[in-house]
């Protein structure tokens, strides 16, 4: 895909699944996050409970540490490119967030990915399924 | 004839059209078109300011891409998450 190089935050259409029930939504590119984080409204619009789940976590933020809890997505899927049972991290960005989550190593380690900004490319190299 | 109706029989504009019309809001759209994995073109389902609003009325859709109309960042800021 195209990548700006003047962009002030490099961003990817990610599609998230429950089921066959989608949302596709625009994430941060985020190799410093180590797991895909979504807020809570959209997880819970696609029928996740992250109030009952089993598993949370610390998380160390820019603004201190907090506890959230922690899912497996049933499907994530960026470029074409899927990943099953992606653990995620359920927690709110700042509202005024022009993005819907961050996507980290969670996800990411999966892949090969080259951030050509020279010559304005991000790709994705790695198995097509899992 | 709600939002949802008309979006259900209503044209089909490309995205950029689309983020274009509504600057500042919330989309949700109903996907018609994908290339190289992102969509280019759908159906507008509803806008709004506020993003959960959007995500609320939208509920009952089996799929939908949902973006912010501007920019990833607003000019004077940057991120650090």
């Amino acid at each position: 895909m195209k990548l700006d190089p003047r962009a002030s935050l490099i961003t990817v259409e990610v599609e998230i699944f429950k089921g066959t029930k989608s949302r596709i939504v625009r994430m941060a590119l985020d190799t410093g996050a180590t797991y895909v984080m979504v807020p809570w409204h959209v997880v819970e619009a696609l029928g996740y409970a992250p109030a009952k789940a089993r598993r949370s976590i610390s998380i160390t933020t820019a603004s201190g540490t907090e506890i959230a809890p922690m899912l497996r997505l049933d499907k994530v899927t960026v470029l074409g490119n899927s990943v099953g049972k992606a653990p995620t991290i359920c927690h709110d960005l700042p509202p005024q967030s022009p993005v819907n989550g961050l996507l980290g190593l969670s996800f990411l380690k999966w892949f090969d990915i080259d951030l050509h900004f020279l010559k304005h490319r991000l790709e994705f190299k790695g198995p097509s399924k899992r | 004839m709600s939002a949802e109706i008309a979006a259900r029989t209503g044209a089909v504009s490309t995205i950029e059209e689309l983020i274009e019309h509504y600057p500042d809001e919330w989309l949700a759209i109903a996907v018609t078109a994908e290339a190289g994995g992102r969509p280019t073109s759908g159906r507008l389902v509803c806008h709004a300011k506020d993003p959960e609003e959007v995500w609320r009325r939208t509920r009952n859709w089996k799929r939908l891409y949902i973006v912010y109309a501007g920019p990833p960042l607003k000019k004077g800021y940057a991120a650090a998450f």
